[in-house]
């Protein structure tokens, strides 16, 4: 089998062409981060020298994660080019994995490390084990690849405390070694050592190698399929998501400028929806309450309500698409309950779509009842009304 | 046998948040249009979040390069060059489809080219409009772009006027966020300015001194954002749809002006708009008129071609194979590439 294999996780951009028992090819370079003006270009030249024809390309392995997350894209987007193009599967390879497959034989506990910012680095404990690979009734010996550690993105000193735990020689290699070379110096405890410079960076033949070794597996995927395997979300969303984890709901009555807002969510959510027009002119009237809910800073939900002679009624409720089953529904009774005992609001009554089974059992639960039902109450589409209340406590 | 004058380009787009891929026969017939929006997905954050675009474009490139393939009924081994926007636009999203776009030509041995995004919305004219040619004056309104531009010939683009400070789409953007519509801004104000009075404030409209065909929205912006303040302060409401319809004629009277100067100035008798905000109906019914009262011939894309799309880069990518552009496999994205660099 043959198998074109790229890697341009980090600042080495490397390509080769690789057999079960030979590397025809490989182009290695680390130099500039150029991988997107580089990486065609290498793969052109080499396979031009060998006189390389395309079709006995059997699969494209590319080392798929982590690493820079332009540079993961480029070796990514050309390796599903070409699978698309030659209609050949893709061989998905963790990018430490194969930094570590390159240490041969070691049966001390290979660690590389990529620099991935914030004090962090790429890494993934693995070794080699010769017991593992006897083969029997022979004296061959075929060492295992193990992993120990899946790869995973760590503090290099959380990594250090775990490295000493297990008091064992360490090989380190990666380009994190330069960046961090001087607190590994300083915090190890057991016995380690650095990878010299032919083996310490990325190098395609061993992708290449070791995707032949996981297709024969068949741990392959189509070009379509494949995408690189980052370990990290983006920093816009670890942002949003720990916004969102550490702020609270917060309810507020609504206000003219947010009726378009409103409006945009009412298109969203209702086939009837109301217009910007509309909700400003209910939320200029005197005996509407209207609330919304805010979560982060963004709108959460709404209700719209009248209140008439004691008694409040409820025009319009919702709940933003992405942020349902949060309790922010129960979130806006609450509030508007709060806010109806301050008028001394009696009894909240409401009518709801028959054929709205979600909405119905929402009010049930918020302790309404079913007071009786009108015909073809609603348009579009044309549709009965289940009429419910709830009694305030006094 | 297939006619020697038939060209089939499988045309490329990944410059912001449209993952998209076309073939397109002969620069004009669009054998298949293929558009990935992850418009839901920015919109959570605001805006287009380069990271995020980057990553949901190669989610997404195969699936739409094969549905675009499959929607013309045809395979690589009829397409006879590849087309990709290089430039402008961002860096890691470009690249997505740059990155793409090369390995596939490589892998069939086909030419590769390079587009400019803004040479293919322009281009986008020629789709609908057979009779289309060269030399006409096009402006180019998008979320990033404000540009008045004459085309002297296919490929040949002369830069008359551009914005100073924000894009007509970002002020849209900016707007809509302050009376509380969110992103995208263009097609909310559109939409809420029909139920709104154009007349009901008057925003100023900017004056560049020496730079006649040069745009500024900025300043229109401020004022907008400055009004809704005061009456936050004086504690009077304001009618969000009032405000939309002023402002969007402030920005349509501009654009029409400057326009209508630069086709009198070079006697040009065809004007085009393009870019996503050309789908602006407010705009599109300030150009129609002004160029019936001049009695020159307007041109415009469907909204489909307005948006971000690759049938539009293949359009622009069929001129440049005819002209003999070739990329090398070196090609690089180029997110500030000047329109008309060659």
């Amino acid at each position: 089998m043959r198998v074109l294999a790229i890697d341009s996780s980090g600042l080495t951009a490397t390509v080769a062409i690789v057999e079960e028992d030979r590397t025809l090819a490989e182009y290695t370079v680390d130099y500039k981060k150029t991988h997107s003006q580089t990486l065609l270009p290498m793969i052109d030249q080499i396979t031009k020298m060998i006189d390389l024809d395309f079709r006995t390309i059997d699969a494209i392995a590319v080392a798929a994660g982590p690493g820079s997350f332009t540079g993961l894209r480029i070796g990514s987007a050309t390796a599903k080019g070409l699978g698309l193009a030659w209609d050949k599967p893709l061989i998905h390879i963790p990018t430490v994995d194969a930094l570590a497959y390159q240490v041969y034989g070691c049966e001390d506990i290979i660690c590389p490390i990529m620099d991935a910012r914030r004090n962090q680095v790429y890494t993934g404990l693995y070794t080699f084990s010769r017991k593992a690979g006897k083969k029997d009734e022979t004296i061959q010996i075929d060492p295992a690849f193990q992993v120990i550690r899946m790869q995973m993105a760590i503090g290099i000193e959380a990594l250090i405390q775990r490295l000493n735990g297990y008091n064992r020689p360490v090989v380190f290699l990666g380009d994190g070694v330069p960046v961090y070379r001087k607190i590994i110096e300083e915090a190890m405890k057991v016995p380690y050592s650095f990878a010299p410079s032919y083996m310490n960076r990325q190098r395609a033949a061993v992708v290449g190698a070791l995707g032949i070794r996981y297709y024969n597996k068949g741990r392959f995927e189509t070009a379509m399929e494949h995408q690189p395997d980052y370990l990290r979300v983006s920093q816009a969303e670890r942002e949003r998501a720990e916004r969102e984890k550490n702020s609270v709901l917060t309810y507020r009555r609504l206000q003219v400028e947010d009726a378009a807002a409103i409006a945009e969510m009412e298109r969203q959510t209702f086939s009837d929806a109301w217009s910007e027009k509309g909700i400003l002119e209910t939320i200029q009237q005197k005996q509407a309450v209207c609330l919304i809910a805010e979560k982060a800073g963004r709108l959460a939900g709404y209700l719209l309500s009248y209140v008439v002679e004691g008694e409040g009624e409820i025009a319009r409720i919702a709940v933003d698409k992405d942020r349902r089953h949060q309790g922010i529904g129960h979130f806006l009774m609450e509030s508007l309950r709060k806010e109806y005992q301050q008028i001394n609001v009696e009894k909240i009554l409401l009518d709801v779509r028959k054929s709205n089974q979600v909405a119905r059992s929402f009010y049930e639960k918020e302790g309404f009842q079913i007071d009786g039902e009108r015909l073809g109450f609603y348009e579009a589409p044309k549709e009965d009304a289940v009429l419910m209340s709830f009694f305030m406590e006094k | 046998m297939r006619e020697l004058q038939s060209i089939n380009i499988l045309a490329i787009e990944s410059s912001c948040d449209e993952t998209a891929a076309a073939v397109i026969n002969n620069g004009r017939f669009v054998r298949s249009n293929v558009i990935s929006s992850q418009i839901e997905l920015h919109k959570l954050y605001g805006g287009v979040v380069p990271e995020i675009a980057s990553r949901k474009h190669i989610e997404k490139i195969n699936q739409v390069i094969e549905e675009a393939l499959k929607e013309a009924d045809t395979t690589l081994d009829d397409i006879d060059a590849i087309g990709v926007t290089y430039g402008p636009g961002l860096v890691g999203a470009l690249l997505v489809g740059v990155a793409e776009a090369k390995a596939i030509a490589f892998a069939k041995n086909l030419p590769l080219i390079g587009v400019h995004h803004i040479e293919g919305h322009i281009s986008a004219n020629y789709i609908e409009h057979p009779d289309l040619k060269p030399p006409f004056i096009c402006l180019v309104v998008s979320g990033g772009h404000t540009h008045l531009v004459r085309v002297q010939d296919y490929g040949k683009y002369e830069i008359l006027g551009r914005t100073r400070d924000d894009a007509a789409g970002e002020a849209y953007d900016k707007v809509a966020r302050a009376i509380g519509l969110g992103y995208p801004g263009g097609p909310k104000i559109d939409r809420i300015a029909k139920e709104g009075n154009p007349d009901a404030i008057k925003f100023p409209k900017a004056k560049i001194d020496g730079a006649p065909s040069d745009f500024s929205f900025s300043g229109l912006k401020s004022a907008v954002l400055n009004y809704i303040n005061g009456c936050k302060m004086k504690g009077e409401t304001y009618d969000p749809a009032d405000i939309a319809a002023s402002f969007q004629k402030a920005v349509v009277e501009v654009l029409v002006e400057k326009s209508m100067n630069a086709v009198e100035q070079y006697g040009i008798d065809k004007f085009a708009i393009a870019g996503g905000v050309a789908s602006n109906s407010a705009l599109r019914e300030g150009m129609k008129q002004a160029c019936e009262e001049k009695g020159i011939k307007f041109y415009y894309p469907s909204p489909i071609y307005c948006t971000d799309n690759a049938a539009m880069i293949g359009a622009a990518a069929y001129y440049e194979y005819l002209a003999g552009t070739r990329h090398g496999w070196d090609l690089n994205a180029v997110p500030n590439l000047k329109l008309g660099e060659r």
